[in-house]
C-alpha cells in the first residue's frame, strides 16, 4: 500500500514535473515568437521611418564631431553637453516631425489606422526606430568626445540630452497630429524647445549641472526638474496616442 | 425584362456562413446578374445595420442626413454623384470617421462604441492610397499582416490565399513601385483581406483602371461577395449594374434609393427617349439635364437619348431604358456630369 502511495506520488510528481516544464517550454516559445514579431516589426518600421535620411543625419552627426575636434571648442563636459544636446534634439525633430505627416501624405495612414494594432502599437512602432537611432548616435558621438576630452560621467552624458531630445521628439509628433505638415511641426518644435530651454527649463544650468557651477545649484530642483520632465514626456505621449485614436482627425 | 446587359458566366449563390440564415440557391444560369436579382432579399440575414446616421463636418457641410439601411451578404452598391456622402459612409464603416449622430452596428457589435472589436473584422479599400514604394508584395502584405496581429503561420497562408484570390501570387517579390494601377488596385484588395474580414468596404476601387481590369475586377468583387458583406461605393454606374444586387443612391447626404437595380430600371419605363437632333440643336441639346447621350450614327446624323416623364420632341420614340438612364432620371443633371464608366 505504501509502496503504492509511494509510486503514485512518485507518478503524480513526475507528471507534474513534466507538465511544469512544458508550460515554461511553451511560455518561452511564447516569448520567442513574441519577440520574432516585434523584432521583424521593428525592422520593417526601421526601414520604413529611417531609411535615407538616417545615412545623412549619422554623415552630419561625423561632420559636428570633425568640426569640434578640429576647432579645438570642446575643451570641457559643458561643451560637450551642448553639442550632444543640440544633435539629439535636432535629430529627434528631423525624424519625428514626419512619422505621421508623411504617412498621411503617401496615403498609407488609412490602412495603418484600420489595422487591429492598439493606437499605443502604431506609436511605438514608428517612434520606437527614432529613438533606436539617436541613442546610437548620442553613444558613438559621447563616445568619441570622452576619447577626445575625457574626464565626464558618461551615463549622466548619455541620458540628459538623450531624454530631453525624446521630449521634444514627442512633442514634434503631438505637434504634427495638430499642424498636419512636417516642416511645419519640425520648427514650431524646434522654436519651442529653444524658447523653453532658455527660459524656463535651462537645460544645461537646470537638468544637468556641470561640476564647476554643481556647488551653486540644490539638488532638489534637479530632481525635481527630471521628474518634471519625466511627467511632461509621459503627457505629451498619451496626447499622441490620443490624437491616433481619433482617425477623424486625419480625415479632413 | 431589364435593358441591360449582364456579364455572361456561371455563378452560385452565396449559402451564407451563419447556421440561422437561410441557405440561398444554387443558381446555374447565363445571366448572374439577373439571377442575382432572384436571390433573397438581403434584408433577411442583415449584418451590417445603420440607424439615422448623419455627419456634419465643422465647416457646416451635410455629408450624410439620416441615412438608415439594413445590408445583407453579397456586395451592396453605393451610387451617387461626388459629394453625395459615399465616401463619408465608407470612412464610418472603416470606423475611420465618428457621425454627428445616428449607431451603426455589425454583427451586433456597435462600429462606434466598439471600433478596435470591429477593426478585426473589417477589410477596407480606400479610395486613394498609397504603399510603401521600397517594399516587395509579399513584404508590404507580411508588414500589414503583423499589424493585424496575425501570427506567422496563418499570416503566410491568408498571405497567400489572398494574392492567390486576386490573382497576383506570381509578383511577391516584385517591387510595388513598379506596379501598374490594376494590380496595385488588386494588391489593396489582398492587403483588405488578410484578417478574412466579413465585411470588405470598398471605395471607387475602379476609378482609373482600363476597361479590361474593370472588368476583371468587378467579376472579383462580386465574388468576394459570397460569404461576406461586401460595401462598394463608386459613381460609376456599371460598377453596380454588374456587381451588386442591392444598392442605394445616394444625393446630398440622402438615400434617393434602395432597392435592386432592376427595380431602379423600371422606374425608368416610358420615361426614356431617343430622337435624331440636326448639327445645330447639339450645342442645345448638351444643355438640357435630362440627357443621358448623344451618338453620331454612321450617316454623320445625331442621336440623343434622354430621360423625361413626358415626350420631350414629336419625333421622340421611347426606348427600354438602362440603369444609367434610371440614374440620370433620379439624379438629374449632376449624375450626367460624372464618369459613367
Amino acid at each position: 500500500m505504501q509502496a503504492n502511495s509511494r509510486n503514485d506520488t512518485g507518478i503524480a510528481g513526475g507528471a507534474a514535473g513534466r507538465s511544469q516544464s512544458d508550460a515554461s517550454r511553451q511560455r518561452r516559445a511564447r516569448l520567442a515568437r513574441k519577440v520574432a514579431h516585434l523584432g521583424s516589426l521593428l525592422w520593417f518600421s526601421s526601414r520604413l521611418t529611417l531609411g535615407r535620411q538616417a545615412l545623412v543625419l549619422v554623415v552630419v552627426a561625423i561632420g559636428v564631431f570633425a568640426v569640434s575636434a578640429l576647432t579645438g571648442k570642446i575643451t570641457g563636459e559643458r561643451e560637450v553637453f551642448l553639442v550632444l544636446l543640440g544633435v539629439e534634439m535636432s535629430f529627434f525633430v528631423i525624424l519625428s516631425m514626419g512619422l505621421l505627416p508623411r504617412e498621411k501624405d503617401a496615403k498609407t495612414l488609412e490602412l495603418l489606422l484600420v489595422c487591429t494594432r492598439s493606437r499605443h502599437g502604431l506609436l511605438l512602432m514608428k517612434f520606437v526606430p527614432v529613438c533606436l537611432f539617436v541613442a546610437a548616435v548620442g553613444f558613438g558621438l559621447a563616445w568619441a568626445f570622452h576619447w577626445l576630452t575625457g574626464g565626464f560621467p558618461m551615463v549622466k552624458m548619455l541620458l540628459i540630452p538623450y531624454v530631453l531630445g525624446a521630449t521634444i521628439g514627442i512633442l514634434t509628433v503631438v505637434l504634427s497630429t495638430h499642424v498636419r505638415n512636417q516642416y511645419a511641426a519640425g520648427a514650431i518644435a524646434l522654436t519651442l524647445a529653444i524658447i523653453l530651454g532658455i527660459t524656463w527649463f535651462k537645460p544645461v544650468e537646470t537638468f544637468y549641472t556641470p561640476r564647476a557651477t554643481r556647488m551653486m545649484v540644490r539638488q532638489p530642483t534637479l530632481t525635481l526638474n527630471r521628474v518634471l520632465l519625466v511627467v511632461v514626456f509621459s503627457f505629451l505621449y498619451e496626447q499622441a496616442v490620443r490624437r491616433l485614436q481619433r482617425p477623424e482627425l486625419w480625415m479632413k | 425584362m431589364v435593358g441591360y446587359e449582364p456579364p455572361v458566366g456561371k455563378t452560385t449563390a452565396n449559402p451564407g456562413p451563419q447556421s440561422n440564415q437561410p441557405a440561398m440557391v444554387s443558381i446555374e444560369t447565363s445571366s448572374p446578374a439577373a439571377s442575382r436579382l432572384q436571390c433573397e432579399s438581403p434584408h433577411d440575414g442583415a449584418r451590417l445595420v445603420i440607424e439615422h446616421l448623419c455627419k456634419t463636418y465643422s465647416n457646416g457641410v451635410v455629408a450624410l442626413d439620416d441615412v438608415s439601411l439594413t445590408i445583407g451578404e453579397g456586395v451592396f452598391g453605393l451610387l451617387g454623384p461626388n459629394g453625395a456622402g459615399k465616401t463619408t459612409l465608407i470612412e464610418i464603416l472603416a470606423t475611420l470617421l465618428i457621425p454627428t449622430s445616428g449607431r451603426v452596428q455589425f454583427d451586433g457589435i456597435d462600429v462606434l462604441r466598439r471600433p478596435q472589436k470591429v477593426r478585426r473584422r473589417v477589410g477596407y479599400l480606400p479610395q486613394f492610397f498609397g504603399f510603401y514604394p521600397n517594399l516587395t508584395v509579399d513584404q508590404f502584405l507580411n508588414l500589414m499582416g503583423r499589424l493585424s496581429g496575425l501570427r506567422t503561420r496563418t499570416r503566410r497562408q491568408r498571405v497567400s490565399e489572398a494574392t492567390a484570390m486576386v490573382g497576383i501570387d506570381q509578383l511577391g517579390r516584385r517591387s510595388l513601385r513598379t506596379l501598374s494601377g490594376g494590380e496595385r488596385q488588386r494588391l489593396g484588395i489582398a492587403q483588405a483581406l488578410l484578417n478574412d474580414p466579413p465585411l470588405l468596404v470598398v471605395d471607387e476601387p475602379t476609378s482609373g483602371l482600363d476597361p479590361q481590369e474593370r472588368l476583371l475586377f468587378r467579376n472579383l468583387l462580386f465574388d468576394l461577395g459570397q460569404g461576406r458583406v461586401v460595401v462598394l461605393s463608386t459613381h460609376l454606374v456599371k460598377d453596380v449594374e454588374f456587381s451588386c444586387a442591392d444598392m442605394v443612391v445616394l444625393h446630398r447626404g440622402r438615400i434617393l434609393f434602395r432597392g435592386a437595380p432592376a427595380e431602379l430600371v423600371a422606374k425608368a419605363r416610358d420615361k426614356t427617349w431617343e430622337f435624331e437632333i440636326g448639327s445645330g440643336e447639339f450645342d442645345q441639346a448638351r444643355q438640357d439635364s435630362r440627357l443621358v447621350t448623344v451618338v453620331e450614327d454612321e450617316q454623320g446624323r445625331f442621336r440623343a437619348r434622354l430621360v423625361a416623364d413626358s415626350q420631350p420632341a414629336p419625333r421622340a420614340w421611347n426606348v427600354e431604358p438602362n440603369l444609367e438612364d434610371a440614374y440620370i432620371l433620379l439624379v438629374g443633371g449632376e449624375g450626367r456630369a460624372e464618369d459613367r464608366g
